[in-house]
């Protein structure tokens, strides 16, 4: 935890702090040994119990055939599961299109986020109406979102058809969701409208705290708004915007009501994420084995991202740059 | 819900802020935030638009563009020949059920891992994210079969459990972090007049980090007002469905009424929304970001 | 001392979720000899707008009439059933008396959770259609209601009915026109289930089968590649609303928006409860063989229920004549699991529901013979290779080989 970048590099290379204020404390501020175990004791046991034996449990019933009408009965397989799927082509389909999503949700939230924070940092009338109300789709349930979507692209009565068919942008049939081609656009653009507001709230906070005197610096040194971005601005939100892209990668990769409700992962495949592949093999075809295999890798990948994300935040600290 | 985040712990001194003339392109810049506003409340306003209705409205050639306020009553209707009133209570009692436990474990757990260093922090570090990893679809079946044991199926008691559960590693954390931000001095000040250590948890640390403990009820509410998987199987109680269920569930083999469709959806979405906008002066100080001056 | 706060707080925690699970189930749990027994009814009829009520009514009415059993509604939404009622059941758990939609319903006796019900039921009152329910001789199920299916059509659209493929797919693309479609048909990934209804509905009408009487899948016989490529002309015709699904052109169909389709007994009367004027009349589907599909929700006993007598006795309750004739009362086009005589009245009030009943002769489940337990898998792998060439303009019949191989794969 305590890797992740916490403390812009100013603070860091701050002359050495007396001691006491120490970021990182003794191993015992208050009296007794155990208090720490304590503390952590519940929530830990708490978490062990409720994720980590599941997990456990997953990870066995990935070496086996079980049925979802019967999870004690189970055959032992090994890794014939993992087999099956990673010799499936759907699968390797469903492995680039979790990949896409991700990437495209990472990029889009990040940068529309960024954007509009950009945007929204300056002194306007209504200021924080603009703020409150931005949130609002962040805010709202995926289910309500989902269902009002599917009604809105409905090929026959949806208003995106009604508001676009005057600029001729309706496709075949009026489809959206039925579309191989634009089904996952559709779902994409959908998470980066619902997501957006949460990095753009966040991000804006983080830009509040650029200190005003080097904006006033640079401008006086005649630094024009591109180059005080990246000097002045970037510097100082760059751990924040760092961590929102870890946290939405995290969140992209299990994100589930949102896509099952409003296309079931069709056409054929074309929205099938990892986590929608993995509930429609344990939940429709009854395969708790291949279930809890796709599980696993989807978990496996998660993990290699993060510990990735960790590694090249760790180096960029290292190497002094924000 | 960033690491990075820092409280603004000595509160006031915010810097001052920037002052920008209204420039030529101020107005382009307005502009471009109507746009954004508008794209983000949009589908709301349908919701709304189309919840009030008539069919020959939706089923006809044109497009009703304004709610049709003559209409409302449909409000009405619904909350009084369904069960939507129930659903939003139980939606309630399980988001709130979901706050209190959460809040419960984590405070201690991020103060603990903020003021401590001990044998096994690093796995407990790594255990957080790893959590934080699991798609609730993954753990469905396992966690039925421990409920079904404990014999907590079909109870709130077992679902705020399992919400409890996949909201704690992101609340821990995010707690975690603005603790960090907390300098020590004041707490071994409080030690030194002989305050106990949960009362300096207490009477300390949760007013300072105020601000984030309400961004994170927020995230532990919102996590059991929208959680949809859990609710479908663990509850078979009609009187115990929660709205994301009783929504969900209007996508029927038969007739979806539309406009009773997007009734519950309005109802449902407004008092997430609602709560987030009270809240929302704390949340954003709470996740104010970036360097700290203290 | 200094501890006694935190674990003050771990057992508020525990204190806090034991009282939540003491005020959250609504139904009082009393001990057999001590007051009413509470058993669970799960059925997706129940949340239906229209019949849902009706049900519904009798329910209350079996609640009043004695002391012993109080029966408690279940309503799991319908797209979520299967997979809802599959977890709980594999979790030991579930409602006492589910209606299971017939697909799942073998897997379900398969895995040993349906509980035997040859001392409730009388064979000889039962229809045919309930033969498939008894497996190896035990009797599991029977029907809580049977829909046949039959051409569904507007008779203020439609004035000269078509009696052939060629004529139906004439007449969809002339009734055409702005607005309104000819017909329409479940055709999207997301309603696998109905696909597989309407797709096994062409089949049937050519003479195909999915399976043969031994068990072995056919899935890429001739008659089934026929069948397949006519439901891909009338898809490729342009007189569907594409990707519309079920429940929005079912209410097109009520507002007059679609002219025909070929659905099962219980819709009119669903159609009609959207809108009472709505113009419904019915006819034997158009196709060359005269067979038709035929879908069933089945009545189950939990296995793992623990009051299996008295959902029993609840059970045999519903099968008695005087209930079975209340339930084909409002089920509509549909009929009950036993032969209930039509009243005048409801042959004057929806004359279409004698179609439904004569095209029970000819109605074939649309469960493979022998291939129930693995019929949702055999769906997916041939609903999911039907729409990838449907949408990519692939060869039917390859698409058929490539499913009858991964169904063998699969057995």
């Amino acid at each position: 935890m305590t890797s992740v970048t916490t403390a812009p590099p100013a603070q860091r290379s701050a002359a050495a702090p007396p001691p006491g204020a120490r970021r990182h404390r003794p191993a015992r501020i208050h009296g007794s040994r155990f208090l720490p175990y304590l503390l952590i004791g519940p929530a830990a046991v708490y978490l062990i119990l409720f994720q980590g034996l599941p997990l456990l449990q997953e990870v066995f019933l990935s070496t086996t055939k079980t049925s979802l009408l019967n999870p004690g009965r189970n055959t032992f397989v090994g890794a014939d599961n993992f087999v099956k799927i990673f010799t499936d082509p759907r699968f390797m389909s469903t492995l680039w299109i979790t990949a896409v999503y991700v990437v495209v949700c990472v990029a889009g939230i990040v940068l529309v986020g960024l954007g509009v924070a950009l945007l929204m940092d300056r002194d306007f009338p209504g200021r924080a109406a603009a703020r409150s109300i931005v949130i609002i789709p962040w805010a709202a349930p995926a289910v309500a979102v989902a269902l009002i979507q599917v009604w809105m692209l409905n090929g026959q009565y949806g208003v995106i058809n009604r508001i676009l068919e005057p600029f001729g942008l309706v496709p075949p049939g009026g489809v959206w969701l039925d579309n191989q081609q634009l089904a996952l656009p559709v779902i994409l653009a959908i998470t980066i409208w619902q997501l957006f507001p949460f990095t753009a709230v966040v991000i804006l906070a983080a830009l509040q705290s650029v200190p005003e005197e080097l904006h006033e610096a640079a401008l006086l040194d005649g630094a024009g708004r591109w180059t005080r971005f990246r000097a002045v601005t970037w510097p100082v939100i760059s751990p924040t915007v760092g961590l929102m892209a870890l946290l939405v990668t995290i969140w992209s990769i299990r994100r589930f009501e949102l896509i099952w409700l409003m296309t079931q992962g069709g056409p054929v495949g074309a929205t099938n994420t990892i986590v929608i592949d993995l509930y429609r093999r344990g939940f429709v075809n009854n395969q708790l084995g291949e279930s809890a295999a796709v599980g696993i890798v989807g978990l496996v990948i998660s993990l290699t991202i993060t510990i990735v994300y960790f590694v090249v935040s760790n180096r960029q600290q290292k190497e002094g740059r924000s | 819900m960033t690491s990075a985040t820092r409280l603004i712990v000595t509160g006031t001194a915010a810097s001052p802020r920037r002052r920008r003339r209204f420039s030529l392109s101020s107005t382009v810049v307005i502009l471009l935030i109507l746009a954004v506003l508008g794209l983000a409340v949009f589908p709301f306003y349908w919701m709304l638009v189309t919840a009030t209705s008539s069919d020959t409205a939706l089923y006809g050639g044109g497009v009703q563009g304004l709610p049709d306020l003559t209409r409302l009553g449909v409000f009405g209707e619904v909350l009084g020949s369904s069960d939507v009133l129930l659903w939003l209570r139980n939606s309630a009692v399980i988001a709130g059920g979901t706050t209190v436990c959460t809040l419960l474990l984590a405070i201690p757990m991020a103060y603990g891992l903020s003021r401590f260093r001990f044998r096994g922090q690093a796995v407990v570090g790594i255990g957080l994210l790893v959590t934080q990893m699991l798609p609730e679809a993954l753990l469905v079946v396992p966690l039925f079969a421990i409920f079904s044991r404990l014999g907590l199926l079909n109870s709130f008691a077992g679902l705020v459990l399992a919400n409890t559960a996949f909201a704690l590693p992101i609340v821990t954390w995010v707690l975690k972090n603005a603790i960090d931000t907390v300098p020590v001095d004041i707490e071994e000040a409080a030690r030194v007049d002989g305050a106990s250590r949960m009362g300096i948890l207490f009477r300390i640390i949760v007013p300072v980090t105020a601000p984030t403990m309400a961004a994170t009820a927020v995230i532990a509410f919102f996590h059991g007002w929208n959680e949809y998987i859990f609710a479908l199987t663990f509850l078979t109680d009609v009187g115990l469905k929660p709205a994301s269920v009783g929504l969900a569930g209007f996508v029927g083999e038969i007739t979806t009424p539309i406009q009773t469709v997007m009734t519950v959806g309005v109802l449902y979405t407004l008092p997430a929304v609602a709560l987030y906008l009270i809240l929302q002066k704390y949340i954003v100080g709470g996740m104010a970001a970036g360097s700290v001056k203290g | 001392m200094r501890h006694m706060r935190a674990i003050g707080a771990a057992s508020a925690v525990l204190v806090g979720a034991l009282a939540l699970s003491g005020c959250s189930s609504s139904s009082p749990e009393a001990d057999e000899s001590e007051g009413p027994v509470t058993i669970t009814f799960a059925a997706s009829i129940l949340g239906e707008p229209t019949r849902g009520p009706l049900l519904q009514e009798m329910i209350d009415d079996f609640n009043a009439s004695q002391d012993g059993i109080t029966v408690e509604p279940a309503s799991v939404p319908f797209s979520s059933f299967g997979t809802t009622i599959a977890t709980q059941l594999g979790g030991g758990g579930g409602p006492d008396l589910i209606a299971f939609d017939h697909p799942n319903f073998f897997a379900a006796v398969d895995a040993g959770h349906v509980e035997p019900i040859d001392d409730i039921v009388d064979e000889d009152a039962l229809l045919p259609g309930n033969d498939n329910l008894r497996i190896d001789g035990v009797r599991y199920g029977t029907a809580l209601d049977i829909g046949n299916y039959a051409l569904i059509y507007n008779p203020d659209l439609v004035t000269t009915v078509p009696t052939t493929f060629d004529e139906l797919l004439a007449e969809a693309k002339a009734q055409t026109t702005d607005g309104v479609f000819g017909y329409a048909m479940r055709h999207t990934q997301a309603e696998e289930a109905g696909v597989w209804y309407d797709l096994s509905g062409f089949v049937y009408g050519f003479g195909g089968n999915w399976s043969d009487e031994d068990g072995t899948p056919t899935i890429n016989s001739d008659e089934n590649v026929e069948g397949v490529e006519a439901y891909k002309e009338m898809y490729d015709a342009g007189v569907i609303p594409q990707g519309t699904d079920a429940a929005t052109y079912r209410k097109m169909f009520a507002e007059g928006k679609i002219a025909m389709m070929v659905d099962n007994g219980g819709i009119p009367t669903v159609i009609q409860g959207t809108n009472p004027d709505a113009k419904i009349a019915a006819a034997a589907a158009p196709l060359p063989s005269g067979e038709t599909g035929q879908v069933m929700a089945v009545l189950g006993v939990n296995a793992n229920g623990e009051h299996i007598a008295q959902t029993k006795e609840f059970f045999a309750w519903l099968l008695a004549p005087e209930q079975q004739a209340r339930i084909q009362g409002f089920l509509g086009g549909s009929t009950a699991a036993t032969k209930v005589e039509r009243t005048a009245e409801e042959l004057e009030q929806r004359p279409y529901v004698e179609v439904f009943d004569e095209a029970g002769e000819n109605a074939r489940s649309f469960v493979p013979d022998g291939l129930g337990v693995q019929t949702p898998q055999i769906r997916t792998i041939v609903v999911t290779a039907v729409l990838e060439a449907l949408q990519n303009g692939g060869d039917i019949r390859e698409a058929l080989d490539r499913a009858q191989a991964d169904v063998e794969g699969l057995l």
